[in-house]
């Protein structure tokens, strides 16, 4: 039966209605901040459950019961409930969320003590040596991830390939700290790996940009 | 329902998800679809609704389900598994969300059922699509 369009309306109506009796607009916690970061924890469930099946990680929340994202991004405060990466028993990696690192134009220019904005950018998820602190340096990161629960634009594309250049210069291909997942080797030093998950298909289309500097855009939709 | 109708439609949606106080959410929705100058055609209105859905899918306790079911082989040192996901707000956000602390991620089952009926609206229109 074809759809007409009163028939839309109504259906459309009853929708919204009830979406807005659910998700009421006086809340003072945005609709936004929760998916994104339902997102972002689905994300981490899936790095984290890859870094189990393909490399053989045993996962360890330390800190809490509970897996603690946040509002906003900042240092790593060791004082945070954290995922460990254990080989053999012993920690070799950690998992952090909502992070900024010191940017490599920050290592250039010699800076001391707390990077000013422009010398420190967000990463929703990072994997660094155990016991790093503070804001991470561009060195320290084998892994940063972005998160996208929106469908993707050129700009999120602009922006990761920015990341990308503040992580590490172009190279030939180097070995990473894994074996096979996320990557074996990227073509950047240091040899970092950096993924962007999205909800939307279009994000793969940059991969022909993404795969020369490292810089994989990955489809993951809920 | 033919090309008329969908620019109906899609100025309808968008008015009235407006209306119901979720203008913050349709502004979204336009931006992350780059709408912004859209006349509603079938694809416009496609575009908009699977955009809706997915909010409504992050919005959910499904997800939530889905999300707790693969951290469960995860364990702390002393055994326990992950019981839940919460979201620390800073201290210089928290004057924006009520000076809460912690804000736990459950999902409301609501959206649940909501989503299921975006799912047959939006079958509607695809099957409208291969009708005209």
């Amino acid at each position: 039966m074809s759809l007409s369009l009163a028939d839309a309306k109504t259906k459309v109506d009853a929708i919204l209605a009830k979406y807005a009796a659910v998700v009421k607009p006086t809340s003072v916690i945005a609709p936004s901040l929760t998916s994104g970061k339902m997102y972002e924890a689905w994300i981490l469930a899936v790095v984290l459950k890859r870094f189990e099946v393909v490399e053989g990680f045993r996962v360890q929340l330390v800190g809490s019961s509970k897996v603690h994202l946040k509002s906003s991004p900042g240092p790593i405060n060791r004082q945070y409930p954290r995922f460990e990466l254990l080989q053999g028993g012993v920690p070799a990696f950690e998992v952090w969320t909502d992070v900024e690192f010191a940017t490599l134009s920050y290592a250039v220019s010699h800076g001391l003590g707390k990077p000013l904005p422009a010398h420190r950018h967000e990463l929703d998820l990072v994997v660094v040596p155990v016991g790093t602190h503070g804001y991470p340096r561009h060195n320290q990161i084998a892994l940063g991830v972005e998160c996208k629960n929106t469908p993707f634009s050129k700009a999120m594309a602009r922006a990761a390939l920015g990341v990308r250049r503040e992580l590490s210069l172009l190279s030939s291909p180097m070995p990473t700290p894994f074996s096979a997942w996320p990557a074996s080797h990227v073509p950047a030093d240091p040899p970092s790996v950096l993924l962007v998950y999205s909800t939307h298909p279009a994000v793969e289309d940059y991969n022909t940009a993404g795969s020369i500097f490292g810089v994989r855009f990955v489809e993951e939709p809920m | 329902m033919d090309r008329r109708d969908y620019e109906e439609f899609y100025r309808h949606i968008r008015t009235a998800l407006q209306a119901s106080g979720h203008s913050e959410l349709d502004l979204r929705i336009v931006e992350s679809q780059r709408l912004y100058d859209a006349r509603g055609s079938r694809e416009d209105v496609e575009f908009y609704l699977e955009a809706l859905r997915q909010e409504l899918i992050l919005g959910s306790p499904g997800a939530l389900r889905q999300t707790m079911e693969h951290f469960r082989s995860v364990q702390s040192p002393s055994g326990q598994g992950v019981t839940g996901i919460v979201v620390d707000v800073q201290e210089q956000d928290r004057a924006s969300y009520g000076d809460l602390e912690t804000i736990d991620l459950v999902g409301s089952e609501e959206l649940d059922g909501l989503v299921a009926e975006v799912d047959e609206l939006l079958a509607r229109v695809r099957q409208d699509r291969v009708d005209g």
